[in-house]
């Protein structure tokens, strides 16, 4: 007997603009990646099935676009998020810069939600500059990834699919 | 024709009532943006999985509520491309009952997205030119 168990929850994707949040999804859901950047307006939502462990989950990822300043991110697109993708852009210091207080208004709003702390666009740079910037961040992402390449964009959501079913078990239990 | 007449025929193609259960069953649709005719007693879960990641908040929707409103949504819309708001309510008449409004703000999404594009292109090329002046001094 198939003992898998099917959830459905919602993710939102958050991050200051142009830090690669739209192309991490397409990676994901269309494995493509754009090579054009269009802004994002508002709020974008995509569906993918991931199975993880023995769950079936059906993401509903909410694309929400990025704002300059993280205190100004519409509350509305964030509520009843059971998990978020913090996506920050190795190349620009002023997406993880301000990262603890970014993290702290995240985690006031949803204090219950599964959270991953991603840093985008490993591509583009070489191991040594990687490193440094690394050190520079006030919080260390859990995951560094290329919506480009591909590398480690899967393993960022079943990082977060880990978390939500931890969660879903905690509270089910 | 009185003005709330003449209003509605202005905005009627402009927007979507549907009326669903609780339990996601589409109940009635005016169909103004889309036709739903084929889609009676469909989810509207199925239909809008966004509607359906969020369902646990309708739990607290009463007709004394304040409706949930999800703006600037860029997808289709059952198959239609655009732009939309949504706003969620409880059923004027019926606790059974909720009520999704659906607005075509496309042409003006559009615009306001030409503006931010111009905007975050700008700012990433300040930003840019920054942190080159800012590596000046130690190559010197």
């Amino acid at each position: 007997m198939d003992s898998t168990k099917w959830i459905s929850k919602k993710i939102a994707i958050v991050g200051s603009f142009a830090v690669g949040k739209t192309s991490l999804i397409s990676r994901f859901v269309e494995g493509k990646f754009p090579e054009s950047y269009v802004t994002t307006i508002g709020l974008k939502v995509d569906k993918k099935t991931l199975e993880h462990q023995d769950y079936r989950l059906d993401l509903v990822i909410w694309d929400i676009a990025g704002q300059e300043n993280f205190t100004k991110i519409p509350h509305f697109y964030l509520n009843g998020s059971h998990g978020v993708i913090f996506v920050t852009d190795l190349t620009r210091p002023e997406t993880w810069e301000p990262l603890k207080a970014q993290m702290a208004i995240l985690k006031g709003i949803l204090p219950d939600a599964a959270v991953v702390l991603a840093a985008n666009k490993k591509d583009l740079l070489e191991a040594g500059a990687l490193q440094r910037t690394l050190a520079a961040y006030p919080i260390q992402p859990e995951i560094t990834v290329s919506a480009k390449t591909g590398e480690q964009v899967e393993e960022m959501f079943r990082l977060l699919a880990a978390k939500l079913i931890h969660i879903h078990e905690s509270l089910h239990t | 024709m009185n003005l709330s007449t003449l209003k509605l025929r202005l905005l009627n193609h402009l927007s979507q009532v549907l009326v669903f259960r609780r339990d996601g069953t589409l109940v009635a649709s005016c169909n103004s943006l889309a036709d739903t005719s084929a889609l009676e007693q469909a989810s509207v879960y199925a239909l809008f999985p966004m509607l359906d990641s969020i369902r646990e908040l309708f739990d607290q929707l009463d007709q004394s509520a304040k409706p949930i409103a999800i703006p600037a949504v860029d997808g289709p819309m059952l198959g239609r491309p655009g732009v939309y708001d949504f706003e969620i309510y409880g059923h004027p008449e019926s606790p059974e009952l909720l009520v999704c409004l659906v607005v075509d703000h496309t042409a003006l999404y559009r615009r306001l997205q030409e503006v931010q594009q111009e905007r975050n292109l700008l700012l990433l090329e300040q930003a840019y030119q920054q942190r080159q002046s800012q590596r000046q001094p130690d190559q010197v």
